[in-house]
């Protein structure tokens, strides 16, 4: 597989945690293929330990157990014994130790900022048992550029920006590529990567004043062309891929989720109710499986689970749509209320 | 040891206390250690099973029974009208139903499912352990899995103030 990132400045990608952070141009990683890399940090040889984990079980089988705690319940555990603050009390090691299990869940990093003060933080969404948790500010000073204001103002800014280059990155040496050049400058709003080609829209933006432009590129050519004018025109929010198709959430109107389809070029709405509406805009969309997690103003958050209706058969010649979608609210703290969502990505922990 | 079925293939799996369930090789397949024997050949008729007693691999085989993916078998195969949902459902609820026992009786689970690699069940049998533990307080943890406290009572008081890094 390989990563294709459309970019105009070329620092490399931040890392979680790294110091020098600010809020890049958006990013975004195929779902489901990422994993923080971890510190290569060789284990300290611990001493070995005399109690087990857990009397009466053999300590893998203990150690299985204890990497599933959820974090919220970490603190009082720690206090257990001795043994159990070794494992809870480093984040890093609990959770290289998970993956070296096989245990993976999925956790929404969420970048939101301050209404007021234009503060920067993280927030995350355990998604298995939808709990909320913190993690420690960046020592990053910079303020968010609210992305709603660029284009009331009707220009692009900080983070809307015209670009020509795109780049690609090859997993498996971890180098960054140029790739063919797009031929045209656009302001990448939403990409998509479906059948091995990548989509690149610049969106529609208020006040409408052109049409979006929106380019295709195949990595096997190495070439960039025109997206079919249907799937331009109707790319009107941010989009998702499920089952091989492409889904768009626009935060413009109060509509439904709208699917494309590539036979017709052309987009049909999506079956079952709309969002619902304490989800206001700016919103931040991702991806799980074939859910859509959508975190809308105030990290209020809704998961949509998107499924395959059965009715329509497999010619599904017009008529009724093939999508269904049925949507489930998360609860959110309310100290939560001032903040806006600025991008968000799922990560298996 | 009577009519067999065409087609599906028994093995004989024996615990060390000397008793013996016959299983079709499907559902003793589930086990990936069980598997591996299979198809390496190292399994004739019979697999001893050590360490796992009559009781508690009676048990495994009933989660084996119930988890193996049905292949249509019977009469009224499982059919579009089947809600794959539906059907996950339904054995959402055997497993609440199933994993309904003792702590001596869950440990032995657990370590027989680590054994056998079964992983439905490894995960099963752990997760329930640590749903149980995990709204609990400090007191009925360390005395639900008689864990020893081996704190000196000021370090406790040092780890409670202890600054809580990510996650708080």
């Amino acid at each position: 597989m390989r990563r294709v990132r459309v970019s105009s400045h070329h620092s490399p990608v931040h890392k979680l945690g790294d110091s020098n952070m600010k809020l890049t141009p958006k990013f975004r990683l195929a779902a489901g293929t990422t994993s923080s890399p971890s510190s290569s940090e060789l284990e300290q040889p611990q001493p070995p330990w005399e109690t087990p984990l857990i009397p009466g079980l053999p300590d893998d089988a203990a150690l299985n157990c204890l990497l599933r705690l959820p974090v919220e319940a970490h603190g009082a555990c720690r206090l257990v014994c001795r043994r159990w603050r070794h494992l809870l009390a480093d984040k890093a090691r609990f959770f290289t130790q998970r993956r070296a299990m096989g245990l993976r869940s999925p956790w929404l990093f969420t970048l939101a900022f301050h209404r007021c003060t234009g503060k920067i933080q993280w927030k995350v969404l355990d998604l298995d048992r939808l709990a909320w948790h913190a993690i420690p500010s960046m020592p990053c000073r910079d303020r968010a550029c609210p992305r709603g204001f660029g284009c009331v103002a009707g220009g692009y800014s900080t983070d809307q920006f015209e670009l020509n280059s795109a780049e690609v990155l090859d997993p498996a040496n971890g180098v960054w590529q140029p790739i063919a050049s797009m031929g045209t400058n656009m302001a990448s709003s939403d990409s998509a990567v479906i059948g091995g080609r990548l989509y690149v829209t610049e969106g529609c933006a208020w006040p409408f004043f052109s049409s979006p432009r929106g380019q295709v590129y195949d990595p096997r050519a190495d070439r960039w062309e025109a997206m079919p004018a249907g799937m331009r025109e109707g790319w009107t929010g941010q989009s998702v891929v499920i089952d091989g198709r492409l889904f768009v959430i626009s935060e413009y109107e109060r509509m439904k989720v709208k699917v494309y389809d590539p036979e017709t070029d052309s987009w049909d709405p999506v079956d079952g109710p709309p969002m619902p509406e304490r989800i206001m805009k700016p919103l931040s969309v991702s991806c799980l499986d074939s859910k859509i997690v959508v975190v809308g103003r105030g990290l209020h958050v809704v998961i949509g689970h998107v499924k395959k209706q059965s009715g329509g058969n497999n010619g599904g010649g017009g008529g009724s749509c093939d999508y269904l979608v049925r949507w489930q609210d998360v609860e959110v703290p309310r100290a939560f209320s001032d903040l806006t969502p600025s991008s968000s990505q799922i990560l298996h922990a | 040891m009577a009519t067999r079925e065409a087609g599906k293939k028994m093995i004989m799996l024996k615990s060390p206390d000397g008793m013996e369930f016959e299983v079709e090789e499907a559902v003793a397949m589930e086990s990936q250690t069980i598997r591996k024997m299979i198809e390496d050949d190292c399994a004739d008729t019979a697999i001893l099973i050590p360490n796992i007693n009559s009781k508690i691999l009676s048990r495994v085989i009933e989660y084996c029974n119930k988890h193996v993916p049905t292949t249509g078998a019977t009469g009224a195969a499982a059919s579009d009208t089947v809600a794959p949902a539906a059907l996950a459902e339904d054995l959402k609820i055997w497993d609440a139903e199933f994993i309904k026992v003792n702590r001596a009786t869950r440990f032995n689970l657990i370590q027989a499912a680590s054994y056998l690699n079964i992983k439905g069940l490894l995960d099963l049998t752990s997760q329930t352990t640590i749903d149980t533990i995990s709204d609990n307080s400090l007191e009925e943890i360390r005395s639900f899995l008689s864990t020893k406290n081996d704190y000196l009572p000021e370090e406790e008081q040092t780890i409670r103030r202890e600054n809580q890094w990510a996650f708080q």
